[in-house]
Parts: C-alpha cells; structure tokens; sequence
C-alpha cells in the first residue's frame, strides 16, 4: 500500500489492532497446547467437527456393543457347561445302561442302578434351574418362570433371546426342552426317566431298548454343544474385529481433533514473539515525534 | 505607498500566521477526536494597488480555512461498513449461541441421543432389570431436556438478535434526526461563504454510523445538505430537512419488524433489508435461527415418531401395549419445545415396550429393534442417522459462525485499509503539525520584524521631522 501521509490517530489503531490480532492467535495457540484439542467448538473447523461427532458416536456404539458382548458371555459360557454336564451325565447313564442291560444283574444290584440314574436325574433337574441375575436361563423368554414342573413338564417357551453383535445378532440361550427334552415328548429327561423305571423293573430288554435313545441323546447333546461352541466363536470374533474397530477410530479421532503438540508449541512460540515484536513496535509509536525537538 | 498600508502588509501577515499556529494547535487538540478531518489554512495575496512605477501587494488574505477530505474515500468506506456491520451482528450472535450446544467431545445433543440409545442397548441384555428401565426412563427425560434447552437457547438468541433490531432501529431514526437538523443549520452558517466545518464533521460521522447500521446511498447537494436512500430498496431516508425515519411493529411472536412510508402506507421491509448491523441481525434472527430450530423440531419429530412406531407394538411388563414412548403422539409443529416422556410410562417403567409379546420378561425383541434405530438411516432426515442429523446440524452452526466471523474478519480489513487511506487524506499527523506550526512561528516572527523595521523607519523619519 502506498503511504501518502500517516495520522498517529490511526497508527495508533493499527498498532492496537495487529496487538489484539497477535493477543489472539497466541491465547488460541495456548488454548490448542492447554487442551490437546484442535477442534474444541465446531467452528473451529466445521467439517472436521461433523465427522468427529459421527465418529464420536460410532465409538459409542462399539463400547455398548462389547458391553452387550461381556453381558452375553457368561449365558453362553453357563449354556456351555450345561451343556458339558448333560453330557456327562448321558455318559454315566449310558455306562449304567450297558451295566444294566446283562442278565447277570439281581434284583439289589438293579436297585443300585435305578438310585444312580435318580441321583443323576436330580443332577439334571438342577441343571435346568441355572440362573444369570435372577433369570432362568433354560425358559425361553419366561425368564423369570422355572423352565419345567415337578412332573418335568416344559413351562418355558421356545423363544430366542439375541444380542447384537456387529452386524448380525446372536442367539444366548436354548429353550430348556431343546437341550433336556421333555416328560412325555421325549430327550435326555424321558429317557433317563425310562432307564430309572426299567431299572426298577428289572427290565433287561427295555434297557437294551434304551441304550440307542441314550446314544441319540448323547449325540444330540453333542451337536448342541458345537452349536453353542460356534456362538461363543461368534462372540469373540466379534469382540476382536470391534476392538480393532475401536483402535482404527481412536485413531481417526485423535488425527482429527487432536492438536499436533509440536506443532501447537512451534507455534505458541511463533506468535508469542509475534506479539512481543508488536508490543516493541507499539513502545517505538508512542515515542518521540517532531515537538520534541522544537526548541 | 504609505505608511499606513506598510502597517497593513505587517498586520495581515501577522493575523494570518496566527490563525495558521491556531490552525496547528486545533488539530494538535482534535488528533484523536474520532471523524475529525484536519483543517487547513488557505492564503492568497491581497489585491494589489497601483504604485508608481508598477503594482504593490497589500498583504496577505486568508481565502478559506477547510476539511481535507475525499468523498470518494468516504463512499468506499461506508458501502463496506454495511457489509462489515451485517458480518458483525451475525457473528455476535452466532458466536454467543455456538458454546451453549457444548464442545465437540462434550456435545450436548449428541449426549443425550447417545444416552438414551445405550440405554435401550442395556434394555436389550437386561429387558426384565427394573434398574435397567430406570435408566431409560431417565435417559429419556433427558433427551426431552435436552431438546428443551436447545431450543430455550436457540429462542434467546432471537430474542437477544430481536432487542438489537429494536435498538438498531431507534438509533437510525435518532441518527436521521440529527441530520435532518444538520441540514438546515448548515444551510443557515453557509449562507455568508464559508464552510462549517465541524458541523460538516459531524455529519460525516454520523453518516459513518449510519452506514454500519443500514446499508445505504448518500447524495450530497452543492448546498452541503445530504440525502440518505436504502440501499435495498432505494427508499427516502433523509431528503433535505425531511427525515423518514423507520416505522417498526412487533408481530404475534415479539419480532420487531421494520416499515417504510411509501405512498402514504407502511411497508414492511423486514425480509429486504440484509446490509448493516440491523440487517445482520434480521438475517440472524429470521433465517439463520429459525433455520436451526426447524431443523431441531425436526430431529425432534422424527425420534418420537421412530420410537413412538417400534415402541407402541411392544409389551411391558405388566402386559401394557400401543404406548407411545415421546408425546405429543403423533409429533406436534413445535416437537423441540414440547417432546416429553409419556407420562404413563413415567408412572411405571414396568410399562416401557421391550418385548414383542405379552408376559414375556426375558422378550427383548423390542428392545432390539430400538435400539437399532441407531444407526437406521431415517427417511423423515433425508436418509441420515439421528447422530448424524444431530452432526450435521451442529457443524451447520458451526460452519455459519466460522464464516460470519471470516467475512467479518476480512470486512474489518478492508475496512481498515480503506480507513487508512482517508485517514492519510484527512488524519492529523502530529509531524505535519510541528513542521507547520515551526513554519507559522517563523512567518509570524518574520512579519513581526517586518512591523519593528516598519515602526524603525517611521520613527526614523519622525525624528527627522523633529530635528
């Protein structure tokens, strides 16, 4: 700009303005380096803010979603051993059966046999009464109704309780008669029900009869084993891919929002000696002008 | 040549000089009065006479003491101080209202959408927990008070914008008062020759004001009297010694509104005017607001809506169903201000819909379903989540209030350069001062000695005449 005349009133003002200007830029310096934040209101800088909050939320979601996860451990890890104890508890009935099913056996010895099979189905019915916080695990979604009566009648319903995972969701429990059958229907708790009564009967037949439905049980018990294995690898799957998600949005977080220090610092410095240049040059302003030097 | 008229070069001179070092001291003392144009002596010869042998000067006159001033500086400036001033109001006002919404990591609307749906999150994994309910019974309360302060703050910063108008107004039309007084005393200290100059100054700066207020066009008449037209609209505001000043009403909802006499009817001129502070503050108060608020009530309607459609097919725990979770149920105009949590639920969390059948305390299906909500693109948002509106609609606030206050930052620098340059036209320079008032002082001795070697003679020739 070319300068014809220049007015103190107005050097002045531009000396007050370049000081508020500096003043400025170095308390917003400050600010940058004081609070790690580059992007503190949005209009620091608008689209950066807009994807912040976007992934502000994102992040959000992922920390309830591993919430969900550790909440639906615990079902899937009881429903596991559940699972693990039914099949030893087919085991030792079938172990009993083959026992049972020669001739050999007396009447006292048969006597024996039927008290094991009913300490085992005791062992079974407190299986199907397992609780998670107060809820019964095996009633479907009545969870707070035992899964069977005295008579081992289902009293749940077959609905499924899920959580969400990533995209897809997952199922955390098995309606108790899918895993323990049901009086009268059939499954481990009417077979091992039967084996009790052949027992006491001294039934040898029956109890060669029985050993294939316990074998059906067993291996049923078994695939309903790897089906909650597979749920569980589900569930942690989902746990590792969300926690990768999380370290690559923490990330993008922290690129956009964060203040780069070293630059924050360089510039703390840059403007500070910004400022005090103009407050060197404000003190050379309100120094002498020509009156003085009047005589 | 007499003695006299030697006397009379003497005194002219001497009287002109001094004018000159009052001249000095004056704008010495108005240097930092603000729209002072410094004064100027102007000198010319005297008419000369007829000696013999050729002419002889009688002295020196003064022709004029005037402002230095360009008008076409003058114009520059004030076309931009409109602009510089509608920058301003809209950045105050948006700059004042940015904070309430809260820092990008603690963004209050943002929170509260977050609560409520991790809320439901937790409802999905505990449908039956009473302390779960509570949670988002109190989550959404909070989302209802969330969207209330928003809101609240969003109608002050009208207010507030609303009282600036009021304000702005008055001073206009005290500003055009003034002027149409100007006019006429101007006209009345003119008349014998000669400018008035710190009547004119003060017309300049009131002018100067005028135009940071409303965007204007002056004409100066060759008489000095000033006529002022919106710029907008090109209505009168002042012509000669007859003020227009601006009518104003208030509507149903406080909004002062902003009239002009044309053909003997108020016109109301509240949507045109853009320029200046006040139109910075309409632009504020009557698009930049209500354009967030509406986008509040939306955001609003459609979370109600969204919930209220999954909610009312659920089953609570006592069997209750077809509740809406947010009333008014369907969504009301004003959603921001009035969205609550059902009072029914209130009464019961045991009521809040988690299930998709009745008596079914482990059924989260529901709960599910809310909570996926989440993320599900909205047709009422134009296909955004409600995060994602929620974002947008804090980075447009954003967005408004970084580039008001860039346009207001650089309006202040051309403003500034503009200044500077009528600043070096019209600005008091306290060297130029010193080196005038040496030279005045030097004249005025010189004149001085003059007069002393004047009297010397005369007393010389006086003495002869005695001897």
């Amino acid at each position: 700009m070319a300068i014809f005349r220049v007015s103190n009133a107005f050097s002045q003002r531009v000396f007050l303005r370049n000081l508020q200007r500096n003043r400025g830029s170095l308390d917003e310096a400050l600010a940058r380096t004081s609070s790690g934040l580059r992007v503190r209101y949005p209009s620091d800088d608008p689209e950066a803010a807009a994807e912040l909050l976007r992934l502000q939320e994102e992040m959000q979601q992922l920390v309830m979603r591993q919430r969900g996860i550790s909440q639906a451990r615990p079902w899937l890890q009881m429903l596991e051993e559940a699972a693990g104890d039914l099949g030893e508890i087919l085991t030792s009935a079938f172990q009993y059966a083959v026992q049972g099913s020669s001739d050999t056996l007396d009447d006292a010895q048969y006597e024996a046999l039927a008290e094991q099979i009913s300490g085992l189905r005791s062992q079974l019915m407190s299986l199907t009464k397992l609780k998670i916080s107060g809820r019964y695990i095996f009633s479907g979604t009545l969870t707070d109704t035992e899964p069977f009566d005295a008579d081992g009648h289902y009293q749940g319903n077959d609905r499924a309780i899920q959580i969400h995972l990533d995209a897809e969701q997952v199922t955390i429990n098995v309606p108790g008669d899918e895993l323990f059958g049901e009086m009268g229907v059939g499954g481990p708790m009417q077979v091992l029900a039967d084996l009790e009564e052949a027992f006491h009967d001294a039934d040898t037949e029956r109890v060669q009869a029985l050993l294939d439905d316990l074998r059906d049980a067993i291996s049923a018990n078994a695939a309903m084993l790897s089906r909650i294995g597979n749920r569980r690898k589900a569930l942690e799957d989902a746990d590792v891919r969300l926690q990768d998600r999380q370290l690559s949005l923490q990330r993008r977080v922290a690129d956009l929002g964060s203040a780069d220090m070293a630059e924050a610092m360089s510039d703390v410095q840059k403007f500070e000696t910004g400022y005090q240049a103009t407050l060197a040059a404000g003190a050379k302003l309100f120094g002498p002008t020509f009156f003085d030097y009047l005589g | 040549m007499t003695v006299f008229s030697q006397f009379a070069i003497g005194r002219t001179a001497m009287r002109a000089f001094r004018l000159g070092m009052n001249l000095s001291g004056y704008n010495v003392a108005n240097a930092n009065t603000p729209g002072f144009s410094r004064r100027r002596l102007e000198l010319g010869p005297l008419p000369t006479i007829a000696v013999p042998g050729g002419w002889a000067g009688m002295g020196v006159d003064v022709v004029s003491v005037h402002r230095v001033r360009d008008p076409f500086l003058d114009f520059a400036t004030r076309r931009e101080m409109g602009r510089l001033g509608a920058d301003t109001a809209r950045a105050e006002i948006l700059a004042a209202m940015e904070p309430m919404f809260g820092e990008v990591g603690t963004n209050e609307l943002q929170g509260a959408l977050t609560n409520f749906f991790d809320s439901l999150e937790s409802l999905s994994v505990q449908p039956d927990d009473p302390a779960v309910r509570e949670n988002v019974l109190a989550a959404g309360r909070q989302v209802a008070s969330t969207f209330h302060r928003l809101d609240t703050y969003l109608v002050e910063s009208r207010r507030s914008a609303n009282q600036q108008v009021a304000d702005k107004i008055d001073r206009v039309n005290d500003i055009l008062d003034r002027l149409s007084q100007i006019n006429v005393e101007l006209l009345g200290l003119e008349a014998g020759g000669g400018e008035a100059s710190d009547l004119r100054d003060e017309r300049d700066r009131l002018v100067d004001e005028l135009s940071g207020l409303v965007s204007i066009r002056t004409v100066e008449a060759d008489n000095g009297q000033v006529s002022v037209f919106l710029e907008e609209t090109g209505d009168t505001l002042l012509a000669g010694e007859l003020a227009h000043p601006l009518g104003t009403f208030q509507d149903a909802e406080g909004m002062h509104h902003v009239t002009v006499l044309r053909g003997g009817e108020q016109v109301d001129l509240t949507g045109r005017l853009r320029g200046g502070a006040l139109g910075g503050y309409l632009a504020v108060r009557d698009e930049d607001v209500p354009g967030y608020r509406e986008r509040l009530d939306t955001l609003a309607a459609e979370l109600a809506r969204e919930v209220n459609a999954v909610h009312s097919s659920g089953y609570g725990l006592d069997g209750s169903t077809g509740l809406a979770f947010f009333v008014p149920d369907p969504p009301g105009d004003h959603m921001a201000s009035s969205i609550q949590v059902n009072a029914r639920i209130e009464e019961d969390p045991r009521r809040i819909a988690a299930a998709d059948a009745a008596n079914e305390p482990g059924n989260n299906a529901i709960a599910l379903r809310l909570a996926a909500l989440r993320e599900e693109p909205v047709t009422g948002l134009g296909g955004h989540s409600f995060a994602g509106y929620g974002a947008d609609l804090m980075a447009a606030i954003g967005r408004d209030t970084a580039s008001a206050d860039a346009s207001r930052q650089a309006g202040e620098t051309i403003v500034d350069s503009l200044d500077l340059k009528r600043q070096q036209v019209a600005g008091v320079s306290l060297d130029e001062e010193a080196a005038d008032l040496a030279k005045w002082q030097q004249s005025y001795q010189a004149a001085a000695r003059y007069m002393q070697t004047v009297n010397r003679v005369t007393e010389m020739a006086l003495g002869l005449l005695a001897g």
